[in-house]
């Protein structure tokens, strides 16, 4: 499965790279933005376009985003595109995982969980 | 010759990128420089900086440009650290293909990167205390707290005051909430009707008019209760009612007040009066009446063991929860974007005490304790001030439409509508704006831009663009 | 303003049977004030057509219901197959009726006039009755906004100020009382409404509004 992730300044793309180094089994395409708060509905799209069957959204807890609200405005645009992704019948995802820089377990959890949800579904 | 400069943070064993091979590729010269090093910023392209994502990001490329006195827009970062680990073979390729994507973006805006100020001086609303006047004082930053009825609008990175014969500069704001007074836990209205459970400022009055010899005196002190001066009295009054009265008393509490000075002490002269301590979740405890109404029944599970206590007491002495109402704004605040009311953000990541505006701080404490924390927030932010960019964002009159999205959703409230002819658009104002890009997310007709977000045109940089990783 | 709601994807996407080219075309005014049909939801459709495998652009026209917006896209349409039109209702049919040979789809189901009661809510505030009469109802709209457009008092089968049919709104003869209480003018209400005159209204047929001195 390919998968792109997009990662904030602060503390997503920090953790998707040293989630990179301590996973080498995983592959993923990383891109850096300032605020997840700047990623919207048209980007995932695009990404998604480009090939990716996964778009993985790295960002600061809900609570403590450097901008207030990036990552909360990021999940909601993230769950309307799989609104729209499902009701099209199209098998491809956003997901989102908050993390800070040194915790990056949630990163794992969230690819392991939509993997194995992905193995469920084939016949 | 288009010259680049790489700017080198890091380990000394890294290897460093072949510049040769980039330089023949791209046709750019390359010259490398260790970050401290000087260099001179004559006819270049780019500065790249390579290091470590841990520690660059965009405010920290901004105060770099800052002082080195570049356009902000020619510094980019490259994560060479983490990518020559991840990527040892294919480094170097996934670094030029990011020089290549980041010349080819090169933005023309002429953005600035300048320090902000702001004027060192406070507003207090509604009014200062002594305390905190005197501590303000100490910092050397004069409070300022005018007689209603006055507006306050913001001008760059400073608030204006306007009022009928006033007209007052100030850095920054501190809000004094109202604080709402409530029982920590849940009272029914039978044990209302007893009149047998009182706050404590209530029951401090009863001491003289009642006697408790032999009586049963429940205290019960919510969590996060930091007022040194409740405990202070509980600890005072249980020793009191214990050594005096012999009567029966109880402490029940999330945890015990020993932390701060003198306490440990207090309590443990407490313990020995026999006052009896009990850890438990507070708003699990359950009160009943007694069938004479003349006491209550407690009823709660003791922490440490899951123990399940059940006494009649005479008395139920609570200390109340004060939570902060959130500070109302309409009255006072003028804006384009409004703001109905101001509340404590509790966000780790920003300065403690901040609200939704920067430099609007709204003390979140009840005690004179937190003062000097507050005042301290105050100072950092009037000294630091606020690294901003001008020239690095734009609205395209021809597609605003008006829609005030970007104006209520900008976190910083940055937005306003501007011009006086029937031709109106947003206008960012520069020195408020974080360079979130969140209005540019949301603008529904594409007509925001910041400088290097952009929509469509980002590109991964853990590819090497020819499709190999 | 006017405010619409996306179709289904489903929905477009069955009516897109048999056609490869498409062109999704925006409006720049009432629905991308109301996110609905704006640039970016143009792009976010066109999107999800080309990873379904239309071959799908998307494009903006300022406003859909003037024709010489529309004309302008004389050779961009010339060049798909079908269009789908994020425009309300009038778009669609003027753009139709710019292009009477090229099929075009609806994008949108177009719902009613209304006007942002905060950040993402819309709620409807005008019906077009052809005869207002808020005034006379402290400025609330009783046949908008009261679901039996009761012209004399509520119905009496509003509970805690919300209506007995759509309980998640307003009563609005309870807003109009409250209205009218603070203003002070609660007698005025007690004047007998007549029966509407609906024939200002749409039933009957489309309305037309001409102004002489304006024509060419």
């Amino acid at each position: 499965m390919r998968i792109a992730s997009v990662g904030c300044d602060r503390q997503g793309f920090p953790a998707l790279l040293r989630f990179l180094e301590t996973f080498p089994e995983y592959r993923m395409d990383v891109t850096a933005v300032p605020c997840l708060g700047t990623v919207h509905e048209s980007m995932m799209l695009h990404i998604l376009e480009d090939g990716y069957q996964l778009l993985l959204l790295a960002g600061c807890p809900l609570d403590s985003c450097f901008n207030q609200k990036g990552s909360e405005f990021a999940f909601r645009k993230a769950q309307r595109v799989n609104a729209l992704l499902t009701e099209a019948g199209i098998p491809k995802r956003v997901a989102c995982a908050f993390v800070t820089a040194d915790k990056i377990g949630e990163i794992k959890r969230v690819l392991e969980s939509i993997v194995s949800g992905q193995k469920g579904e084939e016949p | 010759m288009k010259k680049v400069l790489w700017l080198y943070e890091g380990e000394d064993n890294v290897p460093l990128p072949q510049i040769q091979a980039v330089e023949e590729k791209i046709g750019v010269h390359v010259e490398v420089r260790s970050l401290g090093e000087d260099f001179s910023s004559e006819n270049l392209e780019q500065v790249l900086i390579l290091g470590s994502s841990f520690s660059w990001h965009r405010e920290r490329l901004l105060e770099f440009a800052l002082q080195r006195s570049i356009n902000p827009l020619q510094v980019r970062f490259f994560p060479w650290q983490e990518v020559q680990r991840i990527f040892p073979t294919t480094a170097s390729k996934l670094l030029e293909h990011f020089l290549v994507e980041t010349l080819k973006r090169r933005e023309s805006y002429p953005a600035q990167v300048v320090k902000l100020l702001p004027e060192r001086k406070v507003l207090v609303l509604p009014r200062p205390e002594k305390a905190l006047q005197e501590v303000f004082s100490r910092f050397g930053i004069p409070v300022y707290s005018p007689q209603p009825p006055f507006l306050v609008e913001r001008d760059g990175v400073n608030f204006v005051l306007s009022g009928e014969s006033f007209h007052e500069k100030v850095g920054s704001v501190v809000l004094f909430p109202e604080w709402q007074e409530e029982p920590p836990l849940r009272i029914p209205m039978e044990v209302e009707e007893t009149g047998k459970i009182l706050p404590l400022a209530r029951f401090r009055n009863l001491l003289s008019q009642k006697k408790f010899r032999e009586k049963t005196v429940v205290f019960v002190v919510p969590p996060q209760s930091h007022s040194l001066k409740d405990w202070e009295e509980v600890f005072a009054l249980a020793r009191d009612l214990s050594r005096s009265q012999k009567a029966k008393i109880w402490v029940l509490a999330e945890e015990i007040m020993v932390a701060a000075p003198q306490f440990e002490r207090l309590y443990r002269e407490t313990r020995s009066e026999g006052a009896l301590f009990e850890k438990t979740k507070i708003s699990t405890i359950v009160l009943q009446p007694t069938l004479d109404m003349q006491g209550l029944w407690v009823e709660f599970e003791t922490e440490r063991d899951r123990y399940h206590q059940r006494f009649r007491a005479d008395w139920v002495v609570y200390v109340p929860k004060r939570s902060p109402l959130p500070f109302g704004a309409s009255s006072w605040w003028r804006g384009d974007a409004p703001i109905e009311v101001f509340f404590d953000l509790e966000n780790p990541n920003l300065p403690r005490f901040s609200t939704s505006l920067q430099g609007v701080f709204i003390a979140s404490q009840f005690d004179e304790e937190y003062f000097l924390e507050l005042a301290q927030t105050v100072d950092t932010y009037l000294t630091q001030g606020k690294i901003a960019v001008s020239d690095c964002t734009s609205v395209e009159e021809e597609k605003c439409v008006l829609c005030l999205t970007c104006l209520r959703t900008c976190p910083w409230k940055a937005i306003e509508i501007e011009g006086k002819s029937k031709r109106k658009r947003a206008h960012i104002n520069w020195e408020q704006c974080h360079l979130c890009g969140i209005c540019m997310a949301f603008c529904p007709a594409s007509a925001i831009g910041v400088n290097s977000l952009y929509p469509e045109d980002f590109f991964m940089i853990t590819t090497t663009g020819s499709g190999e990783k | 303003m006017i405010v619409g709601e996306r179709k289904p994807v489903t929905e477009i996407i069955d009516n897109l049977k048999g056609y490869r080219k498409v062109l999704v075309l925006a409006c720049g005014t009432c629905v991308t004030v109301c996110m609905s049909g704006g640039e970016k939801e143009a792009q976010e459709l066109a999107s999800l057509l080309r990873l379904k495998g239309f071959q799908a652009q998307a494009q903006t026209v300022e406003r859909q219901c003037e024709k010489e917006f529309n004309l302008q896209l004389q050779t961009g349409i010339c060049a798909c197959e079908a269009v789908v039109s994020l425009a309300c209702g009038i778009g669609v049919q003027v753009l139709a009726d710019c292009f009477p040979r090229v099929p075009v789809f609806p994008g949108l189901n177009t719902t009613f006039m209304g006007a942002p009661v905060e950040q993402g809510i819309w709620e409807e505030r005008c019906s077009g009755c052809g005869e207002c009469l808020v005034h006379l109802f402290g400025n609330v709209c009783p046949i908008t906004r009261c679901a039996k457009s009761l012209l004399n008092g509520p119905c009496g089968g509003s509970r805690g100020g919300k209506c007995e049919v759509k309980p998640e709104r307003d009563c609005a003869w309870q807003l109009i009382y409250d209205r009218m209480k603070s203003q002070g003018k609660l007698e005025s209400l007690l004047e007998v409404q007549p029966p509407k005159n609906w024939s200002f209204s749409r039933y009957g047929g489309q309305r037309k509004m001409i102004r002489e001195d304006v024509k060419l």
